[in-house]
């Protein structure tokens, strides 16, 4: 499902953020990166939906090399929800729009939109703040938002990049959640949190990034035993 | 379809989101369109005013006098066969004498102690329609003055070249300003639509992380573009109406003085239809160009 090859990364010559990093992540697998700020978790949750690219190295998802996979990225990309730390709502437009523009994009129509969309904001928790825009809503309803968006396309990978970290801790529980619910519904899901308390009594696989490479990959409970 | 529906909506919704921005814009564009507008109507009605002009031209050929009967009838043969002549009369010199007394009755003393009739014989051609060119008024009437018997040829050729060089002055000026004004209206509506994407710089980013293509994320701002040009257009039309009625009374009683039988009208429907589409086309190919340069440098 996810494969890294030696994947370095700098943004700076010689200021490697990631270094000689090698992963599988396999389908159906629900994944913490953990580690200090400035470990990567974040930079590596990028190179995986093609938002940065790597300086050295291979990144494959679903068998697809990113490094070549040109004007088909937003294709690929509909098949990889993302979770953000600081939400990435469009201010302007409301609850529902929101969610709607995963499907927009995708080119399901209005009706069927409709129908997908109040279903998910029901799953999250939302329905009845449909058309309130995102700065009239909460910290934890706007990452809610920003969750439904990401799995109202049924995506096959999840990634959430610190999705709980600017949130008090009932919502942060709501918010993961959300997330085991579209691990058990199949979808692969990437969680970077340097939040001990989120991995700490699960039996999910945890890797510990510092200094861009890889410290500690521990697998409580292996997938197969599951 | 379904999805161009969809772009069509959010273009409608963004423009009505933000009314005022897009009045101010909308306002420009009206009257760069104008500037253009005006300048095809003046150009169309001076064209055809040159056209009622040249139909009331009459070429003159007078004959020697030592033309005969036979010659007389081989020329009206010949005139036959010349494609320019539309219809032509025969004026022998009685009539011509007794045109000249009814034209100028004051100057009949010219003929006293005269004893014979001077006016020459001739013969008045009225030109076909299409007749409208200086180089083709001159290869008739040359042809014309090589027959046998023809003395002179005369026409209204200076009043026709200075004519015809001012129509073409005047197209050159409006082909000009037409330049000017769409390169205006490009840089307005890409200026416009560079300026809305960059407010929605987050926006943009936000439908690429959820797979929007470059198409997806240009096409509501290309139809904007095109909203814009056919509003514009429409807008701008509607006021040149309003002006063409303001001072279609003045200015046509002065160029039906002009030019006889002249009725000063508005832009023919295929020109408006025209002129619409040039707005449109013009708002959706400087948005397009916007929304590329913009991809392309946020990528």
């Amino acid at each position: 499902m996810i494969r890294l090859y030696s994947v370095s990364k700098a943004y700076q010559p010689g200021k490697n953020t990631l270094e000689d990093l090698t992963l599988r992540i396999r389908e159906g697998e629900f994944t913490f990166l953990t580690g200090v700020s400035g470990a990567g978790k974040s930079t590596l949750l990028k190179l995986l939906f093609g938002a940065e690219r790597v300086t050295g190295g291979q990144v494959l998802i679903q068998g697809r090399h990113l490094g070549r996979i040109g004007r088909k990225l937003p294709l690929l990309r509909r098949e990889i929800g993302v979770v953000f730390q600081d939400f990435k709502l469009i201010s302007n437009r409301n609850v529902f729009e929101n969610v709607a523009v995963t499907l927009e994009v995708q080119g399901v129509g209005a009706k069927e939109i409709r129908k997908r969309v109040e279903h998910v904001l029901r799953s999250v928790g939302l329905e009845n703040r449909q058309l309130s825009y995102p700065p009239q809503l909460s910290g934890g309803e706007q990452q809610r938002v920003s969750v439904a968006r990401a799995i109202i396309g049924q995506p096959k990978i999840l990634l959430a990049d610190e999705p709980t970290g600017n949130l008090d801790d009932e919502s942060a529980r709501g918010v993961m959640d959300l997330l085991h619910d579209a691990h058990r519904k199949g979808a692969t899901v990437v969680v970077a949190t340097h939040d001990s308390s989120l991995y700490s009594e699960s039996y999910q696989r945890v890797i510990k990034l510092s200094r861009g490479s890889i410290a500690a990959d521990s697998r409580p409970v292996p997938m197969e035993d599951e | 379809m379904k999805t161009l529906t969809q772009h069509l909506r959010r273009a409608v919704k963004s423009l009505v989101r933000e009314p005022w921005p897009t009045m101010m814009s909308l306002s420009v564009i009206a009257v760069c369109l104008l500037l253009l507008q005006s300048f095809l109507l003046a150009a169309y009605n001076l064209d055809d005013a040159s056209r009622s002009w040249t139909r009331s031209i009459r070429v003159h050929a007078f004959l020697s006098p030592d033309a005969d009967e036979a010659g007389v009838e081989a020329l009206k043969e010949s005139l036959k066969g010349m494609d320019e002549a539309a219809e032509w009369k025969f004026v022998d010199a009685e009539k011509a004498k007794e045109l000249f007394l009814l034209k100028f009755p004051g100057r009949a003393f010219i003929l006293d102690g005269i004893a014979e009739n001077p006016f020459p014989r001739s013969f008045e051609i009225v030109l076909k329609p299409w007749v409208d060119e200086t180089v083709e008024l001159d290869g008739f009437t040359q042809r014309l003055s090589g027959l046998d018997g023809v003395d002179e040829v005369l026409f209204g050729r200076e009043v026709f070249q200075k004519l015809n060089a001012f129509l073409a002055l005047f197209k050159l000026a409006g082909l000009l300003v037409g330049l000017g004004v769409s390169a205006a209206l490009a840089f307005l509506v890409s200026s416009m639509v560079r300026m809305r994407l960059y407010a929605r710089l987050e926006e943009v980013e936000i439908l690429r992380l959820v797979g929007a293509t470059g198409g997806f994320i240009g096409a509501p701002y290309i139809f904007e573009g095109a909203i814009q040009g056919l509003l514009g257009s429409l807008m701008a039309l509607g006021l040149l109406g309003v002006l063409h009625l303001a001072v279609h009374d003045s200015a046509g009683e002065a160029l039906r003085t002009v030019f006889t039988g002249f009725e000063p009208g508005f832009l023919p429907l295929s020109w408006c239809v025209s002129v619409i589409l040039l707005g449109v086309v013009l708002g959706a190919l400087s948005a397009a160009a916007a929304v590329s340069r913009f991809l392309q440098r946020a990528a």
